[in-house]
């Protein structure tokens, strides 16, 4: 009789202690009267300029998206690093100098998606956080360690408060043990990071950048790195969603230019429509949560990343539109590490399973939404081109530009056919062994070289 | 994706700022890559000059397409 009633006085002492737990939330603005810090749009940073900077090129913009697909996708975007850390790139600074460089030290800005998530933020930390990172995540087998929650206080945090969950285990071990608790206010000013989530209520790509933090009147610049890569890669089912924090009070957007133009063109332009859902909702302070999710749910290649910095006010134009240095190089790197496996299902009259129609729907489709933006990618590189026909007056910024680079390191180039079954049968989680690493180790550098745009690009560089 | 050239009329030597949504990009007289429709505002010091809204709509294929603005 006692001892049937210990079990539920347990139960109750355990929901007593734990289930008002909360997880660290972004932190608001620390004061709401002054608007949080953002680069202006003509400032030199905002066109990927570092005048500051003289030993990199700043008549080259490069532009650099890691997909996701977990540890494989982590692994592969830092090989990709690495080897184009190894071509050599030269070219004379303003201050008439011959500056012996890399491919990779002139990147500009990044952006990483779920997996891809986590090496685009150790780049853009720096050389010694990217060193670290190859033993602190990638050589790891992060599934264990977050198993290992399950028998801790955090298990018990996420059984009894429905605040805390899975996603916050994520997040603490990434900030603890590969970020070293580092927020945005480690990341130096180039590279320029672009870490994308979804957002739920709006089935929209959430980034982590001060424009967005402002709209919620919450501080970038404290919020750990590891938990933006944490709500980068929390993948449904297997992670729940991040949750954020909206903080009052709301803008008055009549008085906000950029908002007021996308109103006044979203009928006629989806990019300005979205803008404005956006903003709408930021600012309707009732919506004090967000919650996110993995970023590969709305774009599993960070390419629409890169697309809104042509269709948008983004880095491309407003380097374009800079005359007074021209542009000379832009060159567009898409490290994919999706793999794809042979559908077998219409060789059966049964429907297929569940965990298939998952398969197609999350992952396949998106595959094919992803390849679309790439074409869409060439297609506003090929107007740049015909622009540069058509106007052919000497005082524009198009004068010296070089036909665009979009150069793909992606396994389905590979030629080999033992090397693509093996690159194929990579898993997507968060543990690969030393030997499933060594195959992304073999087969990286060679797709960077086999590629035509890269080719293109050595040679334009060798003269 | 639109490219433009915004002229002062009568003045097409003024130099001038041009803003796309409210941020400043490109100036006057230069080509002006536009990733999407918007609000091109053109700041310009001129005795007399007036705030005015100029409803544009590019009905060419050529690149780029030249707006005069009076001011």
């Amino acid at each position: 009789m006692v001892s049937a009633a210990i079990l539920p006085a347990i139960v109750l002492i355990l929901w007593l202690v734990f289930h008002n737990y909360v997880p660290a939330y972004n932190q608001p603005v620390r004061d709401a009267a002054q608007p949080a810090a953002v680069q202006p749009a003509d400032e030199d940073i905002s066109r990927g300029m570092w005048p500051g900077q003289t030993e990199q090129d700043d008549r080259a913009l490069v532009l650099v998206a890691i997909s996701g697909g977990g540890t494989r996708a982590a692994a592969v975007g830092w090989k990709a690093l690495e080897e184009l850390a190894k071509v050599d790139y030269r070219f004379t600074n303003t201050a008439g100098q011959v500056v012996e460089s890399n491919l990779a030290h002139e990147i500009d800005l990044v952006a990483g998606i779920s997996g891809g998530s986590f090496t685009a933020a150790a780049w853009c930390l720096g050389p010694e956080e990217m060193a670290r990172f190859r033993k602190t995540f990638i050589e790891r087998d992060i599934q264990r360690a977050l198993a290992g929650n399950f028998f801790s206080l955090n298990g018990l945090r996420a059984l009894f408060s429905p605040r805390y969950s899975r996603i916050n285990w994520a997040a603490e071990l990434y900030d603890r043990e590969v970020f070293g608790a580092k927020t945005f206010a480690a990341l130096p000013s180039r590279p320029i990071l672009r870490l994308h989530a979804t957002n739920l209520a709006l089935g929209q790509r959430f980034t982590f950048i001060p424009q967005t933090f402002a709209a919620l009147n919450s501080d970038l610049s404290s919020y750990p790195i590891g938990y933006a890569c944490a709500a980068s890669s929390a993948f449904p089912i297997l992670l729940d969603p991040m949750t954020l924090r909206n903080y009052p009070p709301a803008a008055d957007l009549t008085k906000d230019l950029g908002y007021l133009s996308a109103r006044r063109n979203a009928r006629e332009d989806l990019n300005k429509d979205l803008q404005v859902r956006i903003r709408d909702y930021y600012n309707n302070k009732k919506n004090e949560y967000l919650h996110v999710a993995d970023g590969g749910l709305v774009d599993n290649q960070g390419l629409q990343s890169i697309l809104d910095e042509f269709d948008t006010n983004g880095i491309i134009n407003r380097r374009l539109n800079y005359t007074t240095s021209s542009l000379q190089r832009l060159i567009i790197i898409n490290i994919n590490a999706g793999v794809a496996h042979p559908d077998t299902s219409g060789q059966t009259a049964e429907p297929p399973g569940i965990s298939s129609v998952v398969k197609s729907t999350m992952v396949s489709s998106m595959d094919v939404l992803s390849a679309r933006r790439w074409m869409d990618i060439k297609t506003r590189c090929s107007e740049f081109t015909k622009a540069k026909v058509d106007v052919r007056t000497a005082a524009n910024s198009y004068k010296d530009l070089e036909e665009p680079y979009r150069i793909e390191i992606s396994f389905r180039n590979i030629k080999d056919t033992g090397d693509l079954a093996r690159a194929m049968a990579l898993p997507t989680a968060l543990a690969l062994t030393a030997d499933q690493l060594s195959v992304v180790d073999k087969v990286v550098p060679r797709l960077l070289v086999e590629d035509p745009e890269f080719q293109r690009l050595k040679e334009q560089l060798g003269k | 994706m639109e490219f433009i050239l915004v002229r002062v009329e009568g003045d097409p030597t003024a130099y001038a700022a041009v803003l796309l949504d409210g941020e400043r990009n490109g100036t006057t007289g230069k080509l002006i890559t536009l990733g999407s429709p918007g609000w091109v505002n053109v700041s310009v010091d001129l005795p007399n000059a007036q705030p005015q809204d100029v409803n544009v709509k590019n009905t060419t294929a050529l690149h780029p397409m030249t707006i005069e603005i009076e001011c």
